[in-house]
């Protein structure tokens, strides 16, 4: 069962990170590419910011939200055992990095972090 | 009396109740087409195991064509969300963000061509004009046979179909055919040897028809993915009820029964 949705931005400089982490916490195949909005401040290149809109599975939300950066390395080490997934090393950056919100419209939330939306349609 | 009065509506009204889409792809057409109320083509997972649920994301919507153009989504984030509204009518919702479901499969756009969708709102909201595609094959930016609208300032959807065009859109109804604001609605266009034509009509009975401009020209036979949700950031039009993307000719008949078709998936009348 998913809930949400849930908004994120990350940095671009643990965008690598991100995905990693992303790979094994999403239940599909394609986790790597959840961040694939691109922001910067005055919403031209380069994209110094990521952010994605999601569904997440409960178990999911309550790791991001409740656990330690200990606690979370051992569940989503132990989450990427039983989906298959490659590893991750540190996730260090990546949590003290994300940004969550389940509060705001998509675009509101970006515009709350002083960012814009690179190459609208 | 019950049918007599059966027979007597189906006689004055159009065929579609006798019509199914599979019949445009009875000579092996390519293309495809896809209706969410049959819930058995919706699928939680990209890999097809898990079956649709409403309020839950959607990872694959089938062909129904036997063409095998199924739309995927692996990415939770990017995947639409399973409603119902409520006229019992299902369909998938985006998020103005980043979803968009496609086909790993492809193919070569080329004359004749018809492509339409029923789609829907979730807002009146204005905002800058821009255009946004919804539904159709399409290959890069630049290459595609796809469904598109223009918002004008208070995001009424009057322009509505493109060829082989960027981001400037070429076909326009008239400001007079615009659509009502937040009505449900479909979108064709179709390109034959002599021009390409576009349709419209929401669930008020707004909309019109329009042309393609003289740069409509030759297709470039790129092989096109087809997608859903198209332009991922369109914030105002996100609703995706069906729609039927095909490489043949159309005869009138036949585009008065696929309309009527699409109308049937989100209560439009043609």
């Amino acid at each position: 069962m998913y809930i949400g949705p849930y908004n994120f931005i990350v940095p671009s400089g643990v965008l690598q990170n991100s995905s990693d982490v992303f790979n094994i916490l999403d239940p599909d195949s394609g986790g790597a590419a959840t961040f694939s909005v691109r922001l910067s401040a005055d919403g031209s290149e380069p994209a110094t910011y990521f952010g994605a809109r999601t569904m997440l599975e409960e178990a999911t939300v309550n790791a991001l939200q409740n656990m330690t950066t200990t606690e979370f390395k051992a569940y989503i080490d132990q989450l990427a055992v039983e989906r298959g997934r490659e590893p991750v090393g540190s996730i260090t950056a990546f949590k003290n990095s994300l940004i969550m919100d389940d509060t705001m419209a998509f675009w509101e939330f970006v515009a709350s972090q002083g960012l814009q939306h690179i190459g609208v349609s | 009396m019950g049918g007599m009065g059966l027979g007597l509506g189906m006689g004055l009204g159009s065929d579609s109740a006798a019509f199914s889409p599979d019949s445009m792809f009875a000579a092996s057409e390519d293309g495809g087409y896809y209706e969410v109320s049959d819930l058995s083509t919706v699928w939680q997972d990209s890999a097809r195991t898990t079956p649709g649920v409403v309020g839950q994301p959607v990872g694959a919507l089938d062909d129904l064509s036997g063409n095998g153009h199924h739309l995927l989504q692996a990415t939770t984030a990017a995947k639409p969300i399973l409603r119902q509204n409520g006229s019992g009518k299902y369909y998938l919702e985006g998020d103005g963000v980043d979803d968009v479901i496609l086909s790993s499969t492809t193919l070569t756009i080329s004359s004749p061509m018809y492509t339409g969708a029923a789609l829907g709102r979730v807002s009146t909201s204005t905002g800058t004009v821009t255009a946004y595609t919804f539904f159709g094959p399409r290959f890069g930016g630049t290459t595609r046979h796809d469904v598109a609208a223009r918002m004008d300032t208070s995001y009424i959807p009057y322009v509505i179909s493109r060829f082989n065009a960027s981001a400037t859109v070429q076909v326009a109804a008239s400001t007079a055919n615009a659509m009502n604001a937040a009505n449900p609605f479909i979108l064709d266009g179709y390109l034959d040897a002599d021009s390409s034509d576009a349709y419209s009509r929401d669930s008020a009975g707004g909309g019109g028809t329009g042309t393609l401009g003289a740069t409509a020209g030759s297709p470039s036979p790129e092989a096109c993915s087809i997608r859903a949700f198209s332009d991922a950031a369109c914030p105002i039009v996100r609703h995706f009820y069906g729609g039927i993307a095909v490489l043949r000719s159309m005869s009138a008949a036949d585009l008065t029964n696929v309309r009527t078709w699409l109308g049937e998936r989100n209560g439009v009348t043609v």
